[in-house]
């Protein structure tokens, strides 16, 4: 039973990663229908599913994986054409696997008649895309009567091989009838067969016509072979110009649309529908997060060789200890050791902390299909470009960073891009770009989303600001500082609800989250040109250097990155204004002190700042002096939550343990600077 | 102490394979993901079995067989591969080029005992 369970973990496991390969696998196959290696990877990753899942008796998975894989292997071998049509269908079922293991990751039954439609539609695809479209024309010897060959054999042979969509008999030849020689032929043909022969086979049927007559054979590649569609068979036939397609469509409405102008549903149900549309697309993207963690097997072996390294210092100790060895208690040798400790201690962190590391392209290669759907709703073409995929950010950081990049990637498409229309207008290419870039600089992770849309509108932000009373006038503020504007809780400058974002969950959720990750958020935009959104992680949240701080009887850490400097202010530089709010003077700047043993309620041992030490901090570019007893130093701490059966505690961000084996609470800076209101 | 060494890209085909082989007394699993991991560890390690996929990245098995089959250190080892349901073609390769025997998938691992136990015994 114990075996039974561990093996199907194991392959759920393995069947998400695959899933993850095939659907990032068939969004690339899109753009390179013929890159051969791509199109083996997700073959295999369907093949290795369905082979793994039979073993351990999921059947019906199995089934299904089944007819996905021979729809992959068809296009393999060159007999099916990956179009967009395919792509899709695919990629729905590669959802529904997913839905599959996922209910089998929590237990629950799947309902497999829900696959149905889909095995359905799969069966047509391999039916109907079997088969190769040929366009032949055919243009006869004259003296074919005499050779006692008839033209209708041929095409009787022809429609012994396939189906022959489409014949057309030119008569521009025929003489006037006083001039028809009755064997003479002077017809030609343009023919257009659908099957699942080779070239050489049709060749074959024209193979006693072929001397004296001109016959030009050749495939005609259509985007989906199955169906072809009605515009490029009407081009093709001459009867209708491209051009007047491509006017045609344009014009062509959206079911909603022509629901709405028949007055069969209001406009707002279309809007709420495909609200609804968009959110379920989001919800599905969502639930496909795993809480598993696959571990590079170099960085577990890299562990074991560290910890085998511990033993052996270990060992060492133990026979200074018992004196049952070579090794005597001098100065020397326990200096060594010790620093080998040291060593060894520092590595495993290090490596115990990068098991926690994933590469943020699992995350980011599921923003392309997030991007293709929801572009595909509006008159909207987007591409995702994405670099530094492999940069490694923290799991938890990860999964918590998805939700924001969701809506800030949604808003790039639904406020930051023109319509294709739009751009092609003003001459931009009709496709926009969002480039998904990560990179790491020294202990952050920045993750930007640029996107080359209109870029934000300075002066409906400033209008906006004050019509909501954030701020006063402009003057005085520069350009980014106007533009961070709308990540102030309450701004939203679409002025209505719209399908994709806007929904009441503004950029200040955003920036809230990210900043609960220790992050920031930045944006800069050049109106027509585009907006770039920054923002920095920390590489993990569970270690940081912290900055040790004596108040009272207790020690406090402050994370360094508050920290600007430490210093011990003079008298004369302490200055209380308007008799209520006491500032320091730093070189003359005059930087607001926050007595920390008030907000603590503790009793310190100095309470004048001239004897005790004021540490600067800094939060959003509000900066504030703290007022502590004295400095221990900097060290690196590992934060753990107080837990559940705390209230809510205000100004703390967790505890940890320091070197001397007390307990520390790690201050919230940012808490304490917003929590503290000035009274000047 | 018989090694029998498992190559296959799947981890659930890997963990099935080796929890499979615990019901052959002091038998030990060393397990490979493609071709070229399995000769790797067959330099480092003694293998007496091979029981090796068709279908893996980097080097499949077929490379596999023919790769063992002409090393004078490694020929005699017996290798069994496992294949897809109804690949024929496939089948005939492996045993034209020197595998010993084969086994489709879905996995019987009654079967998979019976096959390896008869290879291990005839050594």
């Amino acid at each position: 039973m114990f075996e039974h369970k561990k093996i199907r973990s194991v392959f759920i496991d393995e069947a998400m990663e695959r899933i993850l390969e095939i659907e990032k696998g068939l969004l690339q196959l899109e753009q390179y229908p013929d890159d051969e290696e791509l199109i083996n990877t997700i073959f295999r990753a369907a093949h290795t599913i369905k082979g793994s899942s039979a073993s351990i008796g999921l059947n019906e998975l199995s089934g299904f994986t089944h007819g996905i894989e021979e729809i992959l292997d068809l296009v393999r071998l060159r007999k099916l054409i990956p179009g967009k049509e395919l792509i899709s269908q695919l990629l729905e079922s590669s959802d529904l696997l997913k839905e599959m293991v996922t209910s089998l990751a929590s237990d629950m039954p799947f309902d497999f008649t829900k696959c149905e439609n889909s095995i359905i539609r799969m069966g047509d695809l391999k039916n109907k895309i079997l088969l190769k479209q040929f366009k032949i024309i055919f243009i006869p010897d004259h003296h074919l009567f005499r050779k006692g060959l008839d033209p209708a054999d041929i095409i009787a042979g022809l429609r012994d091989i396939g189906e022959v969509t489409n014949i057309k008999a030119f008569t521009d030849e025929v003489p006037a009838l006083s001039e028809i020689s009755p064997d003479e032929l002077y017809l030609r043909w343009d023919i257009s067969i659908r099957t699942d022969r080779d070239l050489t086979d049709i060749r074959k049927v024209f193979e006693f016509v072929e001397e004296g007559s001109d016959i030009k054979i050749f495939p005609v590649i259509a985007p989906d072979q199955g169906m072809p569609l009605l515009g490029q068979m009407l081009v093709e036939e001459g009867t209708v110009k491209a051009e007047d397609i491509a006017e045609a469509l344009k014009v062509q409405k959206r079911l909603g649309e022509i629901l709405v102008e028949h007055d069969k549903v209001a406009e707002t149900d279309i809007k709420r529908m495909v609200d609804k549309q968009s959110l379920k697309k989001i919800e599905l993207f969502k639930n496909s997060v795993s809480s598993t963690i696959r571990v590079d097997l170099k960085k577990l072996d890299h562990l074991i060789n560290i910890v085998g390294e511990m033993v052996i210092i270990h060992s060492m100790f133990q026979q200074i200890i018992h004196g049952n060895g070579n090794l005597k208690e001098t100065p020397e040798n326990l200096d060594a050791l010790f620093s080998q400790l040291q060593r060894i201690g520092k590595d495993i962190q290090e490596s115990a902390m990068s098991l926690r590391m994933l590469p943020v392209g699992e995350v980011f290669q599921r923003f392309s299909r997030l991007v293709r759907e929801l572009s595909g709703n509006k008159d909207k073409r987007v591409e995702l470009v994405m670099a530094g995929e492999e940069t490694e950010l923290d799991k938890g950081v990860l999964e918590k960073i998805t939700d924001p990049l969701v809506h800030l990637i949604r808003n790039a498409i639904d406020h930051g891009m023109e319509t294709s229309g739009e751009r092609t207008a003003i001459g931009k290419p009709p496709y926009g770009k969002i480039h998904l870039i990560a990179y790491q600089m020294g202990d952050s992770v920045y993750i930007e989303i640029e996107d080359d849309g209109k870029g934000l509108d300075r002066e409906k932000i400033i209008e906006k600001a004050i019509a909501k009373g954030v701020i006063k006038d402009s003057s005085g503020l520069s350009d980014d500082q106007i533009y961070n504007l709308i990540f102030l809780p309450g701004f939203s400058t679409a002025d209505e609800v719209s399908d994709v974002s806007g929904r009441g969950v503004g950029m200040d959720v955003v920036r809230k989250n990210i900043e609960s990750l220790n992050g920031k958020v930045n944006m800069h935009t050049k109106p027509g040109i585009g907006t770039t959104i920054s923002i920095k992680l920390p590489l993990t949240l569970a270690i940081i250097d912290g900055l040790t701080v004596l108040l009272g009887n207790d020690a406090f850490v402050i994370p360094i990155t508050s920290v600007i400097e430490s210093l011990r202010p003079r008298r004369e530089d302490v200055k209380t204004l308007n008799e209520k709010c006491e500032v320091i003077n730093v070189r003359g700047e005059f930087i607001p002190l926050i007595r920390l043993y008030e907000q603590l309620d503790i009793t310190p041992l100095k309470k004048d700042p001239s004897e005790a030490i004021v540490v600067l901090v800094s939060h959003e570019n509000k900066k504030r002096c703290l007022l502590v007893d004295d400095l221990v130093g900097q060290q690196q701490v590992v934060i753990k939550k107080l837990g559940t059966a705390m209230p809510k505690v205000f100004d703390v961000a967790g505890g940890t343990i320091l070197g001397n084996g007390r307990i520390a609470l790690v201050l919230d800076v940012p808490g304490i600077i917003e929590n503290v209101t000035l009274s000047v | 102490m018989p090694n029998i060494l498992v190559v296959e890209d799947s981890p659930t085909m890997r963990q099935l394979i080796s929890f499979a082989m615990k019901r052959i007394p002091n038998s030990h699993v060393i397990e490979a993901t493609d071709g070229v991991d399995a000769l790797k560890k067959m330099s480092s390690e003694k293998v007496d079995l091979i029981l090796a996929d068709i279908n893996m990245p980097v080097m499949d098995g077929l490379k596999l067989v023919s790769l063992v089959r002409g090393n004078p250190t490694y020929k005699e080892i017996p290798i069994i591969i496992i294949t897809t349901e109804g690949a024929e073609e496939d089948r005939k390769r492996a045993l034209s080029i020197g595998a010993n025997s084969y086994l489709p998938k879905p996995i019987q691992t009654q079967e998979l005992i019976r096959l390896v136990n008869s290879y291990l015994t005839k050594q």
